[in-house]
């Protein structure tokens, strides 16, 4: 009879469990960015909030608010200048001061920053041509020619992704950070996951102009197996993680770089960034992360946003 | 003997004769010590015992192998006897306790390496399997930068996340630099220091750092490198070199041979070095020759080379 009613004594323990009404988290309302574009990349600032439908954990979800927040920008121009990117800069820095000014808006709110060995965002840089082709020790860092101490210039791009976000986490227009870099990440205090968290956080989009060569493939000696390193992978999980757009760099290459569409991939970032809104939904306040899609009503547009969110 | 009860009963697999010869077959280990000037009175680490003396002294880690190739764990003070110069030196503290672990662990990717970079991932993750307690370690590399992840710890998920986000094969072979950049990483970190590199020591770059820049440094310093290899045509002479003088050791694994068992015992050697204590005859801050020499003679101590007897504010 013992083990009879230890069993029966179990039965009602998860009897009475299963009685017992669960407690759901409370609801709490998270803003989260959206970016609206065409096709072709140009920014969608008109739409309507009826125009769009959002779900939350595959669910159709209220939009408590809508705000069209890309007019005004306040960007991070984040440059890896680590020694991986060595001379991949610099040849597009005429291009950059044309191009990349001309992007601007009067009001925007512009920051150069850079990642190689330690992180640094600086102050609001003029919208100015001769600033922008040479942005201070940005792309011409002529210390840097003796290799060991190139050698030493360490790629901690998700360190440099939270210091931009934390360099414009208060400016009230739509933040974006524009990453440059070859993704070869080293030395990052923080994690990809990290990195995506805080920008998605704090509403910032981060947008990646990948400069990487082409993805290496290693053929293992003894496993006669090839394994592939590509870099382009995080940078793009860092983009959709948090609403923002990967390019990849295409150059011509003889020898060394000779051209560069980076200048203009920069200027597409932020163009296509003024199509921001800001939107409220209600998720629980679990902690947990909460999935969330966006969709609108009207064909043919690209809307881009953190796929999860949490409170 | 308080310490050799504790080793034996947290590690039964070091006293498994069969696993033990087994990868003592299979994994050709040489090992050295490891040597650190310290003050007297300072703290070795939160599970390091305090030494307290009237005068500065000299700390060593010892590993000790028996006949067949095991670490010895159960020794005591009197087992060891200490030679400075040619004089013998008095033990003034021992420790068979186990020895927690501060390593860089720096991992090549220059060209030389590449053929095995799955092998080194792979490598990289059983070191850290292999952490316990309060041991902590860092994940550098060396090829197109000399990197070293600011990370120093024991969280194993930040470890693995390191050595799946941060390894790009490609760049030079900066060995020397690589190493040297592992010590400073550690510079700031007190007791026993080590890093742990995983390359076939083929340094082909140059900018002033050389074998003799890091064995000089190691020595002074108090650090510690073991090279670990999977290249076919093994470790260079210099890096073997290199390992022995700053009291570590190398290891050269074959391609059917058990990895993880090898860097396994890396870090069974780390935990279960010896802690030795000396004063030394002088503090004139130049190298002495040192050597440890064993009451049982069928043990092999094998030991620092030199040492420098830096005086407390040198």
């Amino acid at each position: 009879m013992r083990p009879f009613l230890i069993l029966l004594g179990m039965s009602v323990a998860v009897a009475a469990q299963s009685a017992t009404p669960p407690s759901s988290p409370a609801r709490e309302s998270v803003g989260t960015v959206v970016v609206v574009t065409t096709a072709k990349g140009q920014p969608v600032q008109d739409l309507q909030p009826a125009q769009l439908a959002a779900e939350v954990d595959g669910r159709p979800a209220r939009i408590e608010y809508m705000q069209a927040a890309g007019r005004a920008l306040a960007v991070v121009l984040m440059f890896d200048v680590s020694a991986s990117m060595f001379r991949m800069l610099g040849p597009a820095a005429e291009d950059f001061g044309k191009q990349v000014p001309a992007a601007l808006r009067s009001d925007d709110r512009i920051r150069f920053g850079e990642v190689g060995g330690q992180v640094a965002v600086g102050g609001v840089a003029p919208h100015t041509r001769e600033y922008f082709s040479a942005p201070p020790a940005l792309f011409e860092r002529p210390e840097l020619e003796q290799r060991a101490q190139r050698a030493r210039m360490t790629s901690p791009l998700w360190d440099g992704v939270a210091a931009s976000v934390a360099a414009i986490r208060a400016d009230e227009r739509h933040r974006l950070v524009v990453l440059v870099t070859d993704g070869m990440v080293t030395a990052s205090r923080l994690g990809l996951e990290d990195a995506i968290w805080l920008a998605a956080d704090a509403q910032t989009a981060v947008s990646v102009v990948d400069m990487h060569w082409a993805n290496m493939t290693v053929k293992q000696d003894n496993q006669k197996a090839r394994e592939e390193f590509r870099p382009d992978e995080s940078l793009r999980r860092l983009a959709a993680g948090t609403g923002g757009s990967y390019f990849a760099e295409v150059r011509a290459r003889e020898g060394r770089v000779r051209s560069s569409d980076m200048p203009a991939l920069v200027a597409k970032a932020i163009a296509e960034s003024r199509g921001a809104y800001r939107i409220g939904l209600q998720i629980p306040a679990d902690g947990a992360p909460h999935s969330v899609k966006v969709t609108s009503s009207r064909p043919g547009l690209v809307i881009r946003t953190p796929p999860e969110i949490r409170r | 003997m308080a310490g050799a009860v504790i080793v034996a009963a947290s590690y039964p697999g070091l006293t498994c004769p069969t696993s033990s010869a087994h990868d003592a077959q299979k994994v050709k280990v040489w090992l050295g010590f490891g040597l650190v000037c310290v003050a007297a009175g300072l703290s070795l680490g939160a599970q390091q015992p305090v030494f307290r003396s009237g005068v500065d002294s000299v700390a060593i880690w010892v590993t000790v192998n028996g006949p067949d190739g095991r670490l010895v764990l159960d020794l005591e003070r009197d087992d060891f006897r200490i030679v400075d110069d040619g004089v013998p030196a008095p033990v003034t503290t021992f420790s068979n306790e186990i020895q927690t672990i501060t390593a860089v662990l720096m991992m090549d990717m220059s060209p030389s390496m590449q053929g095995r970079m799955r092998w080194m991932r792979e490598a990289g993750g059983h070191f850290v399997d292999a952490l316990a307690g309060a041991d902590r370690a860092a994940i550098g590399s060396f090829g197109f930068e000399i990197a070293v992840n600011p990370n120093l710890t024991g969280d194993k998920s930040v470890l693995y996340r390191v050595l799946r986000e941060e390894l790009w094969p490609g760049g030079g072979s900066w060995v020397w630099q690589g190493i040297d950049a592992g010590m400073t990483a550690l510079a700031q970190e007190k007791g026993r220091r080590v890093v742990v590199a995983v390359t076939d020591g083929d340094n082909v770059s140059w900018d002033g750092v050389d074998d003799g820049h890091l064995k000089r440094r190691g020595t002074a310093e108090g650090f510690v490198v073991y090279a670990v290899s999977a290249d076919r045509h093994g470790l260079s002479g210099a890096i073997k070199d290199v390992a022995l003088e700053t009291g570590g050791g190398f290891v050269e694994i074959g391609d059917d041979e058990d990895l993880s068992a090898a860097m396994v015992r890396v870090v069974e050697e780390l935990r279960h070095q010896y802690l030795l204590g000396f004063a030394p005859r002088v503090l004139d801050g130049k190298p002495h020759k040192l050597s440890i020499q064993m009451r049982d003679s069928r043990l092999k101590a094998r030991g620092p080379r030199s040492y420098v007897a830096a005086a407390k504010g040198q």
